[in-house]
Formats: structure tokens, C-alpha cells, sequence
């Protein structure tokens, strides 16, 4: 018997999904926005910039090691995702309701967002050093996250706990940043004896 | 992109920054074109598509390989560009007024006379 809590998630996550199936214009920027490419891969883009683009040395050195914050709270975020996918096992909504999903139908756990989750922790440690960029970055991932519920595969809670796995490993990796600074420190050094910092 | 945005006219590929900018704006546009319309992306993993894992792979090795092609063909393009100051501390700075092979070169000189400063100044007491 489904709580009222899991019901309000199927409603919520049918009241979005229908909005697909009715304009090909709306279905096909669903399935280009919550594709596993096209938001990853501008992230990357933006750690990119973060790492080459600013005039004050101090401010750059933060930025800098925010790339490495953001790729370390990416990979810690995967792994907690991994844990909890171990532990407990939420079928996809297409499994369970009478969807067509636009994308293709992932077989991994659908709780917790995976995708939102590694999103998530890029996008808030970028805002950690970059306020401007991070807001940026973190409206993409929300709509990344939206998307993906509108494209029938993911439930409104997975996307939710995704983000907030996101968040969470983003703060405990700026926490480690703050325990490893003298290595980190060093290793920026290196990085700019071949002026790659 | 970034180095138009940052200034660092040693890797800029033409003479006039805007031309690099305008070049580079093209460029991430068309490739990202390219890849969404040149085959089905929707696709599962094990049926053609990537997984989280060899994405993160591959966009780690497509930037390393195009910081390699920017920096070598940069030196190359660039090799006239040489203001490089050994007495100042290298780094990402110093390819605003050089190119990357001169300005690692700068890094060089800068370290073999730090070093000597301060094996001079332990000797000496």
C-alpha cells in the first residue's frame, strides 16, 4: 500500500510528465536539456573557464582550487549515490506507471538522481568561489533536474535527494579543501612552474 | 574561450582577441550541433551510448588533448612573443605578454636562480 507521501510524489511526477506528448518543439528541448551530455558536458566547460579566467592572482588561486572542490565533491557525490543504490532499490517510473518515457529507459535505481546529484555538486561548489557563475550553474542543474522528471525517469524526491546528495558532498569537499591546503597548495605551485595556474 | 576571456594573448590563435573570441563562440556552438545531430544520443549505455564513468573519462581526455594542440600549436604561431621577466614568479600571468614555450622557459630561468639565491644564502650563514 503506497503512503500518502510516495502518492503525492506519483502525482506531482504525473502532473509534470504530461506535459510531454503534446508539442514536439517542448519534447525534443526535454530530451536535448535532460540528455546525459549536454548539461555534464557545459559544467565541465565552466570548471574550464573557473580555472583559466581571472585578473586578481588571489581570487584565481580560489577558483582554482574550486575546480578541484567541484570534481572532488562530483566524485564523492557518485559514490554516495552508489552506497544508497546498494541499500535501496526504487524501481523507475516507467517500470511502475503507464508512462512512454522521451528518454531511453536507464536500468540503474531511479533514487537518488545520479545525474542531478553529480550536477548538483558541481554546480554548488562553483557558486562556492563564484557566486554569478554558481547561480548560473545551479538554475541549469534545477532545470536539469526538471527535465529529467518531465522525460519519465526519475520520481520528483529522486531529483530532490539528488541535489541535496549534491550539495552536501560539495560542503564536505570545500571541508576537506580546508584540511588538505597545504597539499593542494602545492600542487598549485607545480601547476604554475609549467604556467598551468 | 577562456583565454580570449582571460587575456592570455600567448595561446590566442590569431592576432586580434575578438577574432579568437568570435572564432571560439563558433567553435563550442558547432560541436555541440555536431554531436547532437550527427547520430541518436538517446541511447543506453550498453546499447551504444556512454556511461557516467568513460563520460567523465573522455571529457577529461578531449580537454587534456585540446590544452596539448592549444599550447604546441600556440608556441608555434606565437613564437615571437617574448616578455618574459625571470625575476618574476611564473605562471598563467605570464602568458598574457608570451607564448607558452617562452613562457615555461621564463619558469626555468626563474627557478635555477631562485635556487642558486638560496643555496648562496645557506652557504653564507
Amino acid at each position: 500500500m503506497a503512503t500518502p507521501f510516495a502518492l503525492a510524489d506519483q502525482r506531482i511526477f504525473l502532473w509534470l510528465n504530461k506535459l510531454s506528448g503534446q508539442s514536439l518543439v517542448f519534447d525534443t528541448t526535454i530530451k536535448l536539456v535532460a540528455s546525459d551530455y549536454l548539461v555534464p558536458a557545459s559544467l565541465g566547460l565552466c570548471l574550464i573557464a573557473l580555472w583559466f579566467v581571472e585578473q586578481d592572482r588571489q581570487r584565481h588561486q580560489v577558483q582554482q582550487l574550486g575546480v578541484i572542490v567541484a570534481l572532488t565533491a562530483m566524485s564523492i557525490s557518485n559514490l554516495a549515490v552508489m552506497i544508497i543504490n546498494a541499500i535501496y532499490v526504487r524501481p523507475r517510473p516507467f517500470v511502475d506507471l503507464d508512462i512512454v518515457p522521451l528518454l531511453y529507459t536507464p536500468t540503474d535505481p531511479s533514487f537518488p538522481a545520479n545525474s542531478t546529484a553529480a550536477a548538483f555538486g558541481l554546480s554548488v561548489s562553483i557558486w562556492g568561489v563564484h557566486r554569478k557563475l554558481g547561480a548560473i550553474c545551479i538554475g541549469v542543474s534545477i532545470i536539469f533536474g526538471i527535465s529529467r522528471i518531465c522525460g519519465g525517469v526519475h520520481y520528483p524526491t529522486d531529483v530532490i535527494f539528488g541535489a541535496l546528495i549534491g550539495a552536501t558532498m560539495s560542503y564536505s569537499a570545500f571541508k576537506l579543501r580546508d584540511l588538505l591546503m597545504p597539499v593542494l597548495t602545492r600542487f598549485l605551485r607545480i601547476a604554475r612552474m609549467f604556467c598551468l595556474a | 574561450m577562456a583565454c580570449f576571456l582571460a587575456k592570455l594573448r600567448g595561446l590566442l590563435f590569431t592576432g586580434s582577441s575578438a577574432m579568437t573570441g568570435l572564432g571560439a563562440m563558433t567553435l563550442v556552438c558547432a560541436s555541440f550541433i555536431w554531436f547532437f545531430t550527427s547520430t541518436d544520443r538517446n541511447i543506453n549505455d550498453f546499447e551504444g551510448g556512454l556511461d557516467a564513468n568513460d563520460q567523465a573519462l573522455f571529457f577529461f581526455l578531449g580537454a587534456l588533448s585540446a590544452l596539448v594542440f592549444t599550447l604546441i600549436c600556440t608556441s608555434i604561431i606565437n613564437r615571437r612573443m617574448n616578455n618574459v621577466d625571470p625575476y618574476t614568479s611564473p605562471g598563467l600571468d605570464t602568458l598574457r605578454t608570451s607564448s607558452y614555450f617562452h613562457s615555461v622557459k621564463g619558469a626555468a630561468r626563474y627557478w635555477q636562480h631562485r635556487s642558486r639565491s638560496q643555496i648562496k644564502e645557506y652557504f653564507s650563514g
